[in-house]
């Protein structure tokens, strides 16, 4: 977890280099961020702490910097020298500057006790990989890694690190610790930091090792000494079950171990260092965002949300754009999805942070306040879009949901519009995020009109999007009655998540996607459904099957022999991994936590052999074939299962909602880290509790029930 | 007298290096196939080229090899492996292909990088062919490209102001005498060193 305490008015010196020199405190975290390098070339950066420790970073773009944590454990005056070394390997040495350390000196953390493998054997193999292994008694989170030169040893110009989390059986890379052209750190240790990293081993390997002095080649150095962390999610599973689903976490949802291209986890990184992302900041993530971002300790994620989230035009109607400047989705087509979003994220996020300052920003270009833009955006789904009427309709003639019309939402190879089912159950969620956010701004009277439709839109969506035939929703029904169902699996999940599924249609959604179920005529059927394990297909009737085809060309054509064959493709017959937070929560609702822990498993399993770093590409070379890296940071809603499904972790008005469903197995679930209202919290639910207890910010409820943290702290029955 | 001692510093300077072995060049980037990462990250199968995976054998200097399986098919009588590497200045590159099948079902190989000014790098304009039942090295330098390319204007290598390059594309075609067609044909590549 990020713990960033910035130096008030340090961050312009940070910016520039630390021109000019800053002052902290003795074990208070300081962040520093080099002046980028510059130049055509990828690099990572060195910085040398002047206190014997050097800390690498991943590579990216040189016209970018990372911000680096520091902690000084004695007082002092201390030169940083940075310098950033060229993926060819050129090194540049960078301006830096000095901190002077104040306070009295605090202890150093105790290494981690860890066995250690005999150190490598020197051979004539020069391609021959060479580690160091060391071994945790148990599964152990880690924060760092240090590493020093072995005294007339050659420290190697090239290693990475690698995890275990079952003894070394199986292994994964760490994206963010390979190192190439590393200089030679002479008598100071590499702190390597790993952010909580769940491992039962850890090796630094070496595939290229230097040539010692005898001409063989042999990886040398002291051995690797670990420091460790905290767990972030904790219960009593299988350790190893914790250590992934930790793991899954520090990949698809902080991103703290991935390569960012930007030094920035809300850019894209392409290949080949595509991984996870903590966000996006167009308007189609907005909720998403909130959902992974706003319970984190991350000042830098906390101003670009906020300042993202005012930046998104809003017309005269009330109809938002896709991101901040545009209102067109890649410059072809608007989505009318994107009030609905919105509202649930702008109202997620206050109710998260409770700043009546946020709701006051101004939208630099009209000065309309963000509170009055939400408004208008629900207006706008109410009057314009005749959601008032229990059904909401998209108007535009270009979202008009037939064989000609444009995508209008985040999946964008579909012409969804008109009477459109994935825009539907937005709206039916924006309703509750602006029932709760107009509650706690104490406009009840608002609250109860926009409770009070929900039944009437679950109504209308259950009557005018379910088909009788296939057992599930439609996509969408076009302005000219065509109704559009290709199974897809993300619309009825979403739709059985959200609750505007009956419960009848929802057994029968799970029957289908189950294989309990057979549609015929369908593509896919039974097993194959879940063809890519982690998640389902996300349609179940090719594209290609029927003609004019509901899907949208302007990007690629589908069919046999193209690009964008069923199969090959994320959105035809491909997978999106997002939707399995939804299939966890619809799993949960219907058929219970058992059921939902079923998948999981599976998706525990599958990340287990290779982190779900996957990126296959069709015979086109295009590898948009799976959706789980690059632009897919809501990868990480599946891992934040623990809270929102198990922990049933929820802001609503008053506060924040816990409302746990532990698996019959496990007596608790934890998470020690989590930021609501401005305090940090640790928050455990536990069987055999009759009541909560609450020590300071330490916060224990019983497993069943459902309970109300306040904001003030006070946590009470609900 | 300058120019004696200068020339007795480099004969001992050459005589130290041949008595201590001189040390290996180092590579900007290399990729031996050992690493628990998944190929797809960073290759790409395409066309002709069906699947590839990492295996122990055949392999050269202690390495691991990948196995490429190619069908090729008279419509299509090219594969092509798409190797992505982080934006990186390079000016050489080296790899070997091992070729189990018979001389007479000949493939050839064409290495074409890109840089980030879209300029197309050819290295081997007929192709390299890859010789039955033994390695194949290829060992070629960017300033020696056959053909450098942008749209449809050709330039001369060293015309192009500090290239960049981001993806490698190596491109098996089959040769006149190739029969093979619709059946799997397997290929080897060791690794692969970009200087």
């Amino acid at each position: 977890m990020k713990k960033h305490f910035w130096i008030a008015g340090l961050c312009c010196g940070l910016v520039a280099g630390l021109s000019s020199a800053a002052t902290v405190q003795t074990g208070q975290e300081f962040v520093y961020k080099p002046v980028p390098a510059g130049g055509p070339e990828m690099v990572w950066y060195l910085v040398d702490w002047g206190d014997g420790t050097v800390t690498p970073t991943w590579h990216g773009l040189a016209a970018f910097s990372p911000e680096m944590p520091k902690v000084w454990s004695r007082p002092g005056t201390f030169k940083i020298q940075p310098q950033a070394i060229t993926v060819s390997g050129k090194n540049i040495p960078l301006k830096g500057g000095s901190v002077t350390v104040a306070g009295a000196a605090v202890k150093n953390p105790v290494p981690l006790p860890a066995k250690s493998s005999d150190a490598p054997q020197a051979t004539e193999e020069p391609r021959q990989p060479q580690s160091y292994t060391i071994h945790f008694d148990r599964i152990e989170p880690v924060d760092r890694l240090e590493l020093a030169k072995e005294s007339g040893a050659a420290f190697p110009d090239n290693f990475c690190v690698e995890v275990s989390t079952d003894g070394g059986k199986v292994w994964n890379d760490i994206p963010a610790a390979a190192y190439s052209h590393f200089p030679d750190p002479g008598n100071k240790k590499v702190c390597i930091p790993l952010h909580g990293l769940s491992a039962s081993d850890l090796r630094v390997t070496s595939y290229k090792p230097p040539v010692n002095a005898g001409g063989k080649y042999e990886l040398r150095m002291k051995e690797p000494v670990a420091f460790g962390g905290e767990k972030l999610f904790s219960m009593d599973a299988n350790p190893l079950l914790e250590a992934d689903w930790n793991n899954m976490w520090l990949t698809y949802g902080s991103a703290a171990n991935e390569v960012l291209h930007n030094f920035d986890p809300w850019w894209p990184t392409d290949r080949p260092d595509e991984g996870g992302l903590l966000g996006i900041g167009s308007t189609i993530w907005a909720h998403w965002n909130a959902m992974k971002v706003s319970w984190l300790n991350d000042p830098a994620s906390k101003k670009y949300y906020e300042e993202c989230v005012n930046a998104y035009p809003q017309d005269e109607r009330g109809l938002m754009g896709v991101a901040p400047g545009t209102f067109y989705h890649l410059d072809h087509s608007k989505h009318h999805v994107t009030p609905a979003i919105f509202i649930s994220g702008i109202s997620h996020w206050y109710l998260m942070h409770r700043d009546p300052a946020f709701l006051q920003t101004k939208d630099a270009k009209t000065g309309a306040t963000l509170i009055e833009k939400v408004r208008k955006a629900m207006k706008f789904q109410l009057e314009d879009m005749d959601g008032k009427t229990g059904l909401m309709t998209i108007h535009d003639p270009q979202n008009d949901g037939t064989a000609t019309g444009l995508g209008g939402n985040y999946w964008d190879g579909w012409r969804f519009g008109y009477r459109s089912a994935y825009c539907n159950n937005e709206f039916y969620i924006s309703l509750y995020w602006m029932a709760q956010l107009e509650t706690a701004l104490g406009n009840a009277d608002k609250a109860a009109e926009y409770m009070a439709l929900r039944p009437l839109v679950k109504q209308r969506y259950n009557e005018v999007f379910w088909n009788e035939e296939t057992g599930r929703f439609i996509g969408c029904e076009g302005k000219d009655g065509s109704r559009h169902d290709y199974g897809f699996t993300f619309v009825n999940l979403q739709a059985v998540a959200s609750g505007v599924a009956t419960d009848e249609h929802a057994k029968k959604i799970l029957q289908w996607l189950d294989g309990e179920r057979i549609v015929k005529g369908d593509t896919s059927t039974g097993a194959d459904i879940y063809y890519w394990k982690v998640s389902p297909r996300c349609n179940t009737l090719a594209a290609e099957a029927i003609k004019p085809s509901f899907w949208d060309n302007w990007t690629m054509e589908v069919g046999p022999g193209t690009i964008g064959e069923y199969g090959k493709q994320i959105q035809n017959g491909g997978h999106i991994f997002y939707v399995s937070h939804y299939d966890l929560m619809s799993r949960l609702r219907t058929t219970g936590i058992d059921a939902a822990m079923k998948r999981m498993d599976v998706i525990l399993d599958e990340f287990h052999k290779d982190q779900l770093h996957r990126k296959p590409s069709n015979e086109f070379g295009i590898t948009h074939v799976e959706g789980i890296l690059r632009e897919f940071p809501e990868s990480g809603l599946v891992p934040l299962f623990m809270l929102t499904g198990i922990m049933g972790i929820e802001p609503e008005a008053t506060g924040l909602r816990i409302e746990p469903s532990l698996p019959t197995a496990w007596n608790y679930a934890a998470v020690t880290e989590y930021w609501f209202a401005g305090k940090k919290y640790s928050i455990r639910a536990a069987r055999g509790l009759k009541q909560p207890e609450v020590n300071g910010t330490a916060i224990k409820v019983p497993a069943e029930g459902r309970w109300l943290l306040k904001p003030e702290g006070e946590v009470i029955k609900w | 007298m300058v120019k004696t001692f200068r020339l007795f510093m480099t004969g001992a300077l050459l005589l130290a290096a041949g008595f201590c072995g001189a040390a290996p060049e180092t590579p900007a980037y290399f990729k031996y196939f050992g690493a628990p990462v998944r190929q797809d990250r960073y290759t790409r199968n395409m066309h002709a080229l069906t699947a590839s995976r990492v295996v122990d054998e055949p392999s050269l200097n202690g390495g691991r090899s990948l196995e490429m399986d190619f069908v090729f098919q008279k419509t299509k009588p090219m594969g092509q492996l798409v190797w992505d590497i982080p934006v990186m200045r390079i000016s050489r590159i080296r790899f070997s292909v091992y070729n189990p099948n018979p001389a007479a079902q000949s493939i050839r190989l064409t290495p074409v990088l890109l840089d980030t000014q879209h300029h197309s790098w050819n290295l081997s304009t007929n192709g390299i062919l890859l010789k039955a039942g033994e390695w194949t090295t290829v060992d070629l330098k960017l300033a020696d490209a056959e053909e450098v390319t942008k749209g449809n204007a050709t330039v001369k290598p060293s015309a192009v102001k500090d290239p960049v390059f981001f993806v490698m594309f190596l491109k098996f075609d089959t040769g006149g005498d190739f029969k093979d067609f619709g059946q799997t044909r397997k290929l080897y590549l060791d690794g692969m060193e970009c200087y």
